[in-house]
């Protein structure tokens, strides 16, 4: 029989395989977990990583291509770098800026960069790991994301980058921001982890600054297990991004693949023999953070479905604000900074002061209902056991940081989450209330 | 510069400008990839299997602009075997395997920008997607053209480069015929004149040089530029094949 033909019974069987899966589950209202997040897939999903592991390329290959080449023309921009999380592809973003092919707008050890202290590590991390110093300012309550005239404030004589995320997939002002790079001739970086599809202008963010990343993990916007990417537009920048990623190699041939530019064996590097085999010359200190095409493979099914997963999680998020709206008056709920259409990542709400209850014991109330909870991940990370000794510096106060770290948390509007689960979330809520 | 992808393409149309001289356009299956005026492909005739290595292929440039994202122009020189089975094999309708973009040669243009472009033969292919570009983003600043080939029938762009400069009163084209005489007066004989590249710039040191052709052209033009005072930073080399 031929591959081709095999090929096609296979994919039946696993067809009928994850649709018997599929139509197995019922919500069961108190017994079923609302998660706050959790990939969405069909059979499609599946066929693709069957089909990716019969090639048995491993790594990047034909889904790669395939998966790089749908993310840049989504964003309209030159350059998309598959890497194995979103972490890593803040690492390289990071790093990339501090390539020397840069020149004199590298980022150099001491550089400041502009971020906050309440959102996830590792948006913090790769600027520790740089040896670049992290300024921190406040963030606004209800949106989360900080503001341009505290960014301003923060630009100081050793201010070279900002680097923050669009938080749960709520905006950082963008027009502000880049005014403030513009000004200040800064590099401006978008973790848009949360926020694939989210839009500010009526542009997809993250294609405002130099740089951006996304994230792949199951919890995030389109999932392919691990995985992330990193974006840009600007072609200098994106040389270093592939260099860092590939083991800091200066050739950017794939793998399997030699000499296509040419001048494998004809050109002079550093203090290298004439010649010297272009495969095996390093012009980083690099990483290797690439990703599979098995994992690609996946990421080709989840971009089919990014438009519906978008729009799902706009209209969930409409659907719980809408129910939650009697309770403002002890909840802060979420804003959609202006000009801004988030793709909510999740549902962040915020216990007033005078509430009259805490931040635990509303989320313990949910929790026992099997509505899942998060807190705004790290909280404030110079709160945190790992940042205690970093160089840093404050500007302005992070009150609102510390009012998210002790009385903010989320929950899902994820595509996986219908109207039945948001009805039943509301249910818990009213319940919660009545006894509070 | 955009990750290269790998993908089938189609000949659409041939053009037989002489005996051993050919532009193939190409319709890949799926979008044009994203590229850079002044890059290169990959092209296989042989089937691509993605289980397997990618097979035999050559380096084209590409002879048209990015901003259409249906089709690819190159323009292919007969001279040895592969080109040789490209000119045998490829028809209206052949199958061929592409995988681009590559290469870090591509000029770029901006409204205070003086861009001077040395071409020797089929060396004109990265320049003539770059002005398709200019042309169709409607993009300011100065393009000086330098044309160059054996004869003036072999200087297959020269209507198109013509076209662009009648429209674009700041930028200039210079013709030549290597190696044959002609009457037409707009047609130098003899090689690209270094000098004459010089001396036509009101201000050289503000231009950026990009030189394509031959090696041994590459070569001698860049060597004489640095001779009249280029700085080496401005002078661009289509490099492939050293």
């Amino acid at each position: 029989m031929e591959e081709k033909t095999l090929r096609t019974n296979i994919f039946t069987e696993v067809r009928n395989l994850i649709e018997q899966r599929l139509n197995n589950g019922h919500f069961i209202p108190g017994e079923t977990p609302i998660r706050y997040a959790g990939r969405i897939y069909d059979a499609q999903e599946v066929i693709n990583l069957v089909d990716s592991s019969l090639d048995f390329w491993l790594t990047a290959g034909r889904y790669t291509e395939q998966f790089e080449t749908r993310l840049a023309d989504f964003f309209n921009v030159a350059n998309a770098f598959l890497v194995n999380s979103g972490s890593s592809a803040n690492l390289l973003a990071v790093s990339a800026l501090t390539s020397p092919t840069l020149g004199e707008t590298s980022l150099k050890p001491g550089d400041e960069v502009i971020t906050v202290a309440a959102g996830f590590p590792t948006t913090l991390n790769p600027i520790l790991q740089n040896q670049l110093k992290p300024v921190f300012v406040d963030v606004d309550l209800g949106t989360y994301v900080s503001r341009g005239d505290y960014i301003a404030q923060a630009v100081g004589a050793k201010t070279r980058a900002i680097f923050l995320a669009h938080t749960l997939g709520n905006p950082i002002p963008l027009n502000e921001i880049v005014k403030v790079c513009k000004d200040n001739e800064l590099w401006l970086l978008e973790d848009c982890c949360d926020a694939l599809g989210s839009l500010y202008d009526g542009k997809p963010c993250g294609t405002f600054g130099d740089i951006a990343t996304l994230s792949f993990y199951p919890a995030h916007h389109i999932t392919m297990g691990e995985g992330g990417a990193v974006f840009t537009e600007n072609d200098a920048v994106a040389r270093a991004v592939s260099s860092f990623r590939d083991w800091g190699r200066d050739c950017y041939c794939v793998g399997g693949e030699s000499n296509t530019c040419g001048m494998r064996f004809s050109q002079q590097f550093g203090t290298l023999p004439l010649g010297y085999d272009h495969k095996y010359v390093y012009s980083h200190i690099g990483y290797n953070l690439k990703a599979t095409d098995m994992q690609a493979a996946i990421g080709c099914a989840q971009l089919d479905k990014l438009s519906s997963f978008i729009d799902r999680r706009i209209n969930n998020f409409e659907k719980i604000h809408k129910g939650l709206l009697k309770y403002e008056d002890r909840l802060v709920l979420p804003i959609a900074t202006p000009h801004s259409t988030p793709a909510w990542f999740g549902f962040p709400i915020t216990v007033r002061e005078n509430a009259g209850f805490t931040r635990n014991e509303i989320t313990l109330f949910l929790e026992n209902r099997r509505v899942e909870t998060r807190n705004l991940f790290a909280g404030n990370l110079l709160r945190q056991p790992a940042y205690q000794n970093i160089q840093h510096r404050v500007v302005g106060n992070l009150t609102n940081t510390d009012r998210i770290m002790n009385d903010t948390f989320f929950i899902g509007c994820y595509p996986g989450i219908g109207p039945e689960h948001i009805s039943y979330m509301l249910e818990i809520f009213a319940a919660f209330f009545k006894e509070h | 510069m955009p990750p290269p992808i790998k993908l089938p393409a189609f000949v659409a149309e041939i053009f037989d400008h002489a005996l051993d001289l050919r532009t193939f356009v190409l319709r890949p299956e799926g979008q044009v990839p994203r590229f850079r005026p002044g890059q290169f492909l990959h092209l296989a005739i042989d089937p691509f299997d993605p289980t397997k290595h990618w097979p035999d292929s050559r380096v084209f440039s590409i002879a048209s602009s990015p901003t259409d994202r249906s089709r690819i122009r190159i323009t292919v020189s007969r001279v040895g075997k592969f080109t040789s089975r490209m000119f045998e094999e490829l028809k209206t309708n052949s199958r061929v395997w592409v995988k681009m973009p590559y290469g870090t040669f591509c000029p770029t243009l901006t409204s205070d920008s003086t861009v001077v472009l040395l071409a020797g033969g089929t060396g004109i292919t990265p320049f003539v997607s770059f002005v398709e570009w200019a042309a169709q983003n409607q993009l300011k600043g100065k393009i000086h053209i330098h044309y160059a080939a054996r004869s003036p029938e072999l200087l297959i762009y020269r209507e198109f480069l013509e076209s662009y400069v009648s429209q674009h009163d700041s930028s200039s084209l210079f013709l030549y015929a290597e190696e044959k005489e002609t009457q037409d007066n707009e047609v130098l004989f003899g090689r690209i004149s270094t000098k004459q590249v010089w001396s036509a710039l009101p201000n050289p040191g503000n231009a950026k040089f990009f030189v394509s052709g031959p090696k041994e052209m590459i070569d001698s033009y860049r060597s004489e530029l640095l001779s009249y005072g280029a700085n080496s930073k401005v002078v661009f080399t289509d490099q492939w094949g050293e």
